[in-house]
């Protein structure tokens, strides 16, 4: 048996670029909250090998959505909209308040930039399209866990009308 | 030549920075697609916008007797039809969203690269707005913290709504809230799990919710935004 002190052949190279491998990274937990099991699919695969990505759970329901946040606090939700929406948005009000830490990012098939404005008011921090899984999703959990939001700046004028609406409801009112 | 591409076209940009440099480095990445003015000082800027009124005015938050963000708005008066994009050598989120506040269409870093910054500038003749991602986080969170306090204020026609239930059945919608089934709530009021039913159909048709989910989760929240 030849000792590796003895081999030619370099065994492995210390130094090079393996501890940036090795270095520990936050896992960032992810539950996936969709009824339509393509969807759910698309996101798992899209995530499958992604470093720092952990899929903790699946949700069909929104029951299903709240109880497992509740449960298993994750870092964030995955939320398709047509759930989201079932409950006039407050279904994502209702998994913040179950985990505060925990940040929702919605899944987006088809639907209204109003519906979607609405599910941002009521606190999600992310919105992917869902033809755009593949594309976008990693980029997007890591924004969110990180702290930022992440959207198509597409939608910035339309929150602006919100806000100035709110603006002016106030103003009236005074 | 189309409309949109006419329009393109005759998109006057008037660039204001005291710095030349400055001046120079912003022009440079738009010279090819856009006709560009230049301003050194407020009163140039002042005839520029009205004399111009161009479709954009790249703006250095530095300029002298602007006053930062909050003298936006005077700027804009000459010509309200010109989309501002503020330009900064310091830029931070919550003076982006300041920036979005008063009325600007882009918050921009001095040193940007001349080729994004004529994409920034094309993005926002089409009348969309450009600012750093890091801004959209700040947004978000005005817009729900005004959501919720609004939402605090004026409970979104929770009470209306459930004062079209009766008294019965508001009862078993708020054992529906915590997690009752059909048959613990038949024992608890004493009635049957067909007359629980009833109510129940009766729940769903006068809140426009069609399920026991959606009950729960209405409870909820009333309880919530009522507590």
């Amino acid at each position: 048996m030849k000792g590796p002190g003895r081999s030619r052949k370099p065994v492995r190279q210390p130094g090079g670029l393996d501890w940036i491998k090795k270095r520990p990274v936050p896992i960032i937990n992810v539950l996936i909250a969709d009824p339509d099991r393509k969807s759910r699919a698309a996101c798992i695969r899209t995530l499958h090998g992604v470093r720092g990505v952990r899929i903790v759970g699946e949700a069909a329901t929104g029951l299903e959505a709240v109880s497992a946040t509740a449960k298993l606090k994750p870092r964030v939700v995955l939320l398709d909209l047509e759930l989201s929406s079932e409950f006039g948005a407050s279904l994502i009000a209702v998994v913040r308040r179950k985990s505060s830490r925990t940040r929702v990012i919605l899944l987006v098939g088809r639907a209204s930039e109003e519906r979607i404005l609405e599910a941002l008011s009521h606190g999600a921090v992310g919105c992917v399209t869902k033809k755009n899984i593949e594309r976008f999703l990693p980029e997007a959990l890591e924004a969110v866990s990180s702290g930022e939001a992440w959207m198509s700046r597409k939608l910035i004028p339309k929150i602006m009308d919100r806000l100035a609406d709110f603006t002016a409801r106030a103003e009236g009112r005074g | 030549m189309s409309d949109k591409a006419r329009a393109a076209s005759a998109s006057v940009v008037l660039i204001a920075s005291p710095i030349a440099g400055v001046r120079a480095q912003w022009s440079s990445g738009l010279q090819e697609k856009f006709p560009v003015y230049e301003a050194a000082e407020r009163s140039a800027l002042d005839k520029g916008m009205a004399n111009l009124k161009p479709a954009i005015l790249l703006l250095d938050l530095a300029l002298p007797g602007l006053g930062g963000v909050e003298g936006v708005p005077a700027v804009q008066k000459a010509s309200p039809m010109t989309a501002i994009i503020l330009m900064t050598s310091t830029p931070n989120d919550r003076e982006g969203l300041a920036a979005l506040k008063v009325g600007a269409r882009g918050y921009c870093s001095h040193g940007m690269d001349p080729n994004l910054l004529r994409k920034a500038v094309m993005v926002v003749v089409k009348g969309e707005i450009w600012v750093a991602r890091n801004v959209f986080a700040p947004l978000l969170e005005e817009l729900t913290s005004l959501t919720e306090r609004r939402h605090k204020e004026f409970p979104p026609n929770l009470d209306t709504r459930l004062d079209r239930l009766t008294p019965r059945e508001r009862e078993i919608a708020q054992l529906i809230g915590g997690g009752a089934s059909n048959k613990e709530i038949a024992g608890r009021l004493n009635i049957t799990e067909a007359t629980v039913k009833a109510h129940l159909t009766a729940i769903f048709r006068k809140l426009g919710l069609s399920d026991r989910l959606g009950l729960a989760l209405f409870v909820t929240e009333y309880n919530r935004v009522s507590r």
